[in-house]
């Protein structure tokens, strides 16, 4: 059966998988023999892929591309999962796992189960022998998300109750190490959380996208005797690598020839009236990677050594002036939600 | 419920001393007499009792405190602050007064209330001066602490909040946790790890294996730091699946003799890091060149080598378990079936990357840490031309932390510059 927990080798009849095309662009497929599935470098024929390792180039059959079948993981689970609601990303659940002294054996409470997303995450992490109860009041998630723990082989560390919290509170008779919340009222089932808690040294962390949300629910919290409460905010951000423009100025200066750069002197007089920087975007279309892996190809054909530079740069004017730069990408995500950490000691004096 | 042996202090075990910011870790060991926050005392009150407990140092010893007390609204506080004056000379306590008080053996406690009722400016304050003002004379005169079992989170405050050194990664929280999930590291994997922060990231790889699974570390010490690891007292049981081996070994050991990929990496520190290794653990005459050896010589004094030679059948017997435990390491990593690969050390990252993805299987994350971006350049534009990595990310991310307080609510007023840049990726095969 196909798990995302463990490491499997060999690609089976039935398993799911994460499809790369290219970059930021994967989608889950499952494996049937007889089928074939469409990407834009061509058709892939599953009868293909079935023996061979996951992980490994697959060229489709029109022999233009490759695409890679990947065994799934929770990260990648979360970069193509099929959205039902907000979901929370990379960033915040590895903060949360941390914070929240997540481990093998870490019993936790999760509300509301949503899409699943922290929850792959949090079943890997406290496998084999913890165990996480979510539970989400929305019949048809909570139905679709038991159904994915079943089929990626999740239903022995994730148990699923379709139940409200906040009216009805988690289930009494379990006793967790840390509580999780993530829906619009979390002060409202912080006294619920308290309940299931163990009271030597429980974590509850609770993720709201609004301010209001956490001021009631940091109320809440030292109403009730937490401790240790914090607020953070984390967010991730990427960068993109890839050759930029920036040519010499022109001063009206001759320019000196060195030994090393007897090319140069041109430099100035031809791109007198090019932008400062300018981006380079390939346009071969034998390549399968996306926008910022232009060079990849290239550099591959051309067994290129330290310095050199790829063809779609080599074809353009001045490509001295092109240079690797490190690019912070133009339009991030500013926020997505505060998260707020507690403990809870309680002891009988 | 019922008190788990684990979360009482017993003694022998490290517990983590936190007051506000000052956090130290200590063992906990019965009439040893500590320091923390400038006062000397003992634990022995705190043996046996439950971790999370609070104490407040009087004279050397400490005594049990409540946690929970409110300052808010219990004060009678002016709304504004107009008529308040500088504070210099409104107090009615000398430095004398207060050092009697002391001597009579007036807690903490005892004294800022002394304090207070001796402040002619008191209240006349604000609430929120006075909240302030209660603070800070709370902190200069009270040693009140919380007692806590160190975990991986706590441990990374700790370090983190040290001077980093050049020899030294202090990894923020967000970025340990991102290199530990983005490895996709649980129990049962086998993962391969370089790292120098102090033992911090093997040890919450270790934690996170449980005992299942297999660590290789390559460490470029002479002896692997676990500074982290034996703080967080970790189980036996958890230690033993690490194999761990001197990065400078790598060549001879899991390439075999004759190429000398490796050379250069640990650089000059690992022929002294060697001779004192081959000295300390005992070494296999067959792996060590003759100028070591000579090396070695120098390096030791006249006492120890006498132990040496005493110790001669000791030496044997280290120098098979560290063959064996070498033979162990190449066998495991020839089937190149390693499941992660987790690089966070002090050198040029590229080289020992090339080196170790060899290592990884197909489909297997690996994640390489940097206190600067541009060895992740170029570690970025190596993957790229040789083609064997796909999903690759160079990212950064930015901690906030927020001060939540009714009608007082934002951001900290300083926050951390950085956490480090890492670069993640998934590796892919051609067959
Ligand atoms: C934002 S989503 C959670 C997303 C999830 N953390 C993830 O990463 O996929 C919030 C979920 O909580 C559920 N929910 C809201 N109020 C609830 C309640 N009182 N009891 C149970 N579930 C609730 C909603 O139906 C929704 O699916």
């Amino acid at each position: 059966m196909m798990s995302f927990l463990g490491h499997k080798k060999i690609i089976d009849d039935q398993d799911l998988g994460i499809l790369y095309i290219s970059h930021n662009n994967m989608e889950p497929l499952k494996v049937c023999r007889g089928q074939v599935t469409q990407t834009k470098y061509g058709a892939i024929r599953h009868s293909d892929v079935i023996g061979k390792k996951f992980g490994c180039r697959i060229m489709t059959t029109n022999g233009k591309g490759w695409v890679v079948l990947l065994q799934p993981t929770p990260e990648l689970w979360t970069l193509t999962l099929p959205h039902r609601t907000q979901i929370l990303y990379f960033a915040d659940i590895s903060l949360i796992t941390l914070k929240l002294d997540l481990k093998p054996g870490s019993r936790v409470a999760e509300a509301g189960t949503g899409s699943g997303s922290l929850s792959h995450a949090i079943a890997r992490t406290i496998v084999p022998t913890g165990h996480l109860y979510t539970y989400e009041f929305h019949e048809q998630r909570a139905k679709q998300a038991r159904e994915e723990f079943e089929s990626h082989g999740l239903s022995k560390v994730v148990t699923l109750s379709h139940r409200d919290v906040i009216k009805d509170g988690f289930d009494d008779s379990i006793t967790v190490d840390a509580v999780f919340l993530d829906l619009p009222s979390p002060w409202l089932v912080v006294p619920h959380a308290k309940k299931v808690l163990t009271s030597s040294g429980g974590r509850i962390c609770s993720f709201s996208p609004c301010i209001e949300q956490v001021q009631k629910t940091c109320t809440a919290l030292s109403e009730l005797g937490f401790s240790e409460l914090e607020t953070v905010e984390c967010l991730l951000r990427p960068f993109d690598v890839k050759y930029s423009s920036l040519p010499e100025p022109d001063l009206g200066v001759p320019a000196k020839k060195t030994d090393s750069e007897t090319e140069d002197s041109d430099n100035g007089k031809t791109e007198g009236n090019t932008k400062a920087t300018k981006e380079c975007h390939s346009s071969d279309k034998f390549q399968n990677e996306g926008e910022a892996d232009d060079d990849e190809i290239a550099a591959k054909r051309a067994k290129l050594e330290e310095n050199a530079l790829p063809k779609c740069i080599q074809r353009r004017k001045n490509p001295q002036s092109y240079s690797r730069c490190v690019v912070p990408q133009r339009e991030i995500t500013g926020h997505t939600g505060y998260l707020t950490f507690a403990s809870l000691y309680e002891f009988k004096t | 419920m019922a008190k788990q042996p684990e979360k009482l202090i017993k003694e022998n075990v490290h517990v983590l001393l936190k007051k506000g910011n000052n956090v130290k870790v200590f063992r906990a060991e019965r009439d040893r007499k500590i320091v923390f926050d400038k006062r000397t005392f003992c634990l022995n009150a705190a043996l046996d009792q439950p971790f999370g407990t609070s104490w407040e140092v009087s004279k050397n010893n400490i005594i049990p405190v409540r946690t929970t007390e409110r300052l808010q609204g219990e004060v009678q506080s002016a709304s504004d602050n107009r008529d308040i004056q500088d504070d210099t000379g409104s107090q009615r306590l000398d430095r004398d007064d207060i050092m009697n008080l002391k001597e009579q053996g007036v807690s903490g406690e005892g004294i800022v209330e002394q304090l207070v009722d001796n402040s002619k400016s008191f209240t006349n304050k604000t609430a929120y001066s006075q909240e302030k003002y209660l603070k800070k004379k709370k902190e200069k005169y009270i040693t009140k602490f919380t007692i806590y079992k160190p975990n991986v989170r706590l441990l990374c405050g700790v370090f983190f909040n040290k001077v980093p050194s050049p020899k030294i990664i202090c990894l923020r929280e967000d970025t340990l946790a991102q290199l530990l999930t983005c490895t996709n590291v649980q129990a049962g994997s086998k993962v391969m790890v370089v790292e120098n922060c102090q033992g911090l990231l093997m040890a919450s790889v270790l934690e996170r294996l449980a005992g299942k699974g297999t660590i290789v570390q390559f460490h470029s010490e002479d002896r692997p730091v676990m500074i982290a690891e034996d703080l967080l007292d970790l189980p036996c049981e958890y230690r033993d699946i690490a194999l761990r081996m001197q990065l400078r070994d790598f060549n001879k050991v899991v390439k075999g003799e004759g190429s000398s990929c490796l050379k250069g990496v640990a650089g000059e520190e690992g022929d002294i890091a060697e001779a004192m290794d081959t000295h300390e653990t005992g070494h296999s005459g067959a792996l060590v060149s003759e100028d070591v050896e000579a090396q070695e010589e120098d390096s030791l004094t006249h006492k120890t080598r006498k132990r040496d030679f005493k110790d001669n059948s000791e030496r044997e017997k280290k120098k098979i378990v560290r063959m064996e435990k070498h033979r162990k390491i190449k066998e495991l990593l020839e089937k190149r079936d390693m499941d992660s690969l987790l690089i966070a050390c002090r050198f040029q990252p590229a080289l020992l990357l090339n080196h170790l993805l060899e290592y990884l299987a197909p489909s297997r994350p690996f994640v390489v840490y940097s206190s600067f971006k541009e060895p992740l350049v170029e570690c970025f534009k190596q993957l790229k031309d040789n083609g064997s990595v796909v999903n690759m990310n160079l990212t950064e991310t930015w901690l906030r932390h927020y001060q939540i307080l009714e009608n007082r609510t934002h951001p900290m007023i300083s926050m951390s510059g950085t956490g480090g840049y890492i670069l993640t990726g998934t590796k892919i095969s051609y067959t």
